[in-house]
């Protein structure tokens, strides 16, 4: 027999867990939920979860699960049919000797918050509600939620029993179904609203672009080191985050592709342009190019282009929630027409 | 037979309806593991989440989760002897959420 100094107790762990549920356009959409591990290795989770629909509350008030095991009877867990080929991602929040008490008032806020909230895809769901635990007891909240990572839709939201819940369609298209919309005073704190305007901050929406276009340029094949240098390289960063994003048309002629991912970046043969690529900067027949004047580069100052990788990551994701809407919609028709078996 | 399926009672919040007896309907014990697999291939809903010469799990979903309310599964296990023919099934009526 081990005593407890050749066995030392792990510490105890409390985690937001990332459940792959759908993808619109092809960007997948994560719901969270909380993980409690204690120290005998003991797991238990809390999440959120549509109710009973209702007159005027098409997906019912949010229903919280609290205390499951997380084992193959727990909906989350892989091993239950309901996440069968989901994806799953987790993040750790905070790790201590004993997260007990903390896990006890998380699992108290939770139960209060049980079929009290109108349940709705946009704005008020299973992420908004682990989130809202979490600040319940003062934990940070996650930050690989974004859009650019395990997307979870109206994280970061303050829960209100108000909201007026409507299924996704073509009329209510502008709501934002992201991470980015929620009141800045709710959503890592700590942070004041005019910093997270600048993109080299991590809580921008658009940093993690930023972030492959500045990795891209200093490594680039073609561009010296020192060509650019202090805010004027952070500016080609950001620039180039939002030439890779929009698509836009190319003065040459033609259209920028949209990228997924910054790869590389070079200078074009004349000199006067910049090229994001996104793949093998070599084959010039598989790579994704989108190209940025000098001039467009020179125009844009940081603080600009800040705000336009924000506003193109907007209307992206108002986009995606459109199209994803259409899809709803086209499916209720399909089903209303009684297609017959669809495998015989 | 998703179709019958769908249109039978619909789970309610994590209930899991039993329907292997509807797939064995369509599906009968016996059947080559290469027929199971092009019926469900060919479907743009369906999804092989496992292929393995003695196993096909396969997901079925109608309407997205979160997104729509009445979004569900049809989450089945085909399991196949030696000779490749199919010697059990589960499946599996849920909420896709």
């Amino acid at each position: 027999m081990m005593d407890e100094q050749e066995n030392p107790v792990a510490d105890e762990r409390i985690e937001v867990g990332y459940r792959n549920v759908g993808s619109v356009l092809g960007k997948d959409y994560y719901h969270k939920y909380l993980l409690y591990t204690d120290r005998e290795g003991n797991q238990q989770t809390i999440s959120g979860w549509t109710g009973d629909e209702a007159p005027g509350l098409p997906y019912g008030r949010m229903q919280v699960e609290t205390n499951l095991p997380y084992d193959a009877s727990n909906p989350d867990h892989p091993s239950n049919p309901n996440a069968t080929g989901q994806r799953q991602h987790q993040e750790l929040i905070t790790t201590s000797a004993d997260l007990s008490d903390t896990w006890r008032n998380m699992v108290a806020n939770a139960q209060a918050n049980d079929d009290r909230y109108p349940y709705d895809p946009q704005l008020q769901n299973s992420n908004t509600l682990a989130d809202s635990v979490l600040r319940s007891v003062d934990l940070p909240q996650p930050r690989d939620d974004g859009f650019f990572g395990h997307w979870a839709p109206a994280s970061g939201r303050t829960l209100d029993e108000n909201i007026q819940p409507s299924v996704p369609a073509l009329g209510n298209s502008g709501r934002t179904f992201s991470a980015i919309d929620q009141p800045s005073e709710t959503r890592h704190a700590a942070v004041a609203p005019e910093v997270i305007q600048d993109i080299r901050n991590p809580d921008h929406v658009g940093h993690v672009r930023y972030a492959e276009a500045l990795d891209a340029i200093e490594r680039s094949p073609n561009i010296s080191p020192g060509t650019f240098t202090g805010e004027r390289l952070h500016q080609a960063a950001a620039n180039l985050a939002d030439t890779s994003l929009t698509g836009a048309e190319r003065p040459q002629g033609g259209r920028n592709e949209v990228l997924d991912r910054i790869d590389f970046a070079v200078f074009n043969e004349q000199r006067d342009g910049l090229l994001a690529g996104q793949g093998d900067w070599k084959n010039s027949t598989t790579a994704k190019f989108a190209y940025m004047t000098a001039e467009q580069d020179n125009a844009t100052n940081l603080t600009v282009a800040s705000q336009q990788v924000h506003d193109t990551l907007q209307r992206t994701q108002a986009q995606s929630v459109e199209i994803s809407s259409q899809s709803v919609k086209n499916t209720h028709e399909q089903d209303n027409a009684s297609i017959g078996p669809r495998l015989a | 037979m998703l179709e019958e399926i769908y249109a039978s009672r619909k789970p309610v919040r994590f209930e899991q309806i039993d329907v292997a007896e509807t797939v064995m309907r369509h599906i009968p014990l016996g059947t080559d593991k290469a027929v199971i697999y092009d019926s469900f291939k060919s479907l743009g809903t369906a999804k092989i989440i496992e292929d393995s010469p003695d196993r096909l799990v396969i997901r079925d979903n109608k309407g997205q989760a979160m997104l729509d309310p009445d979004a569900r599964s049809i989450v089945m296990t085909f399991l196949f002897d030696a000779g490749s023919k199919l010697s059990k099934v589960e499946a599996l009526h849920l909420k896709n959420q």
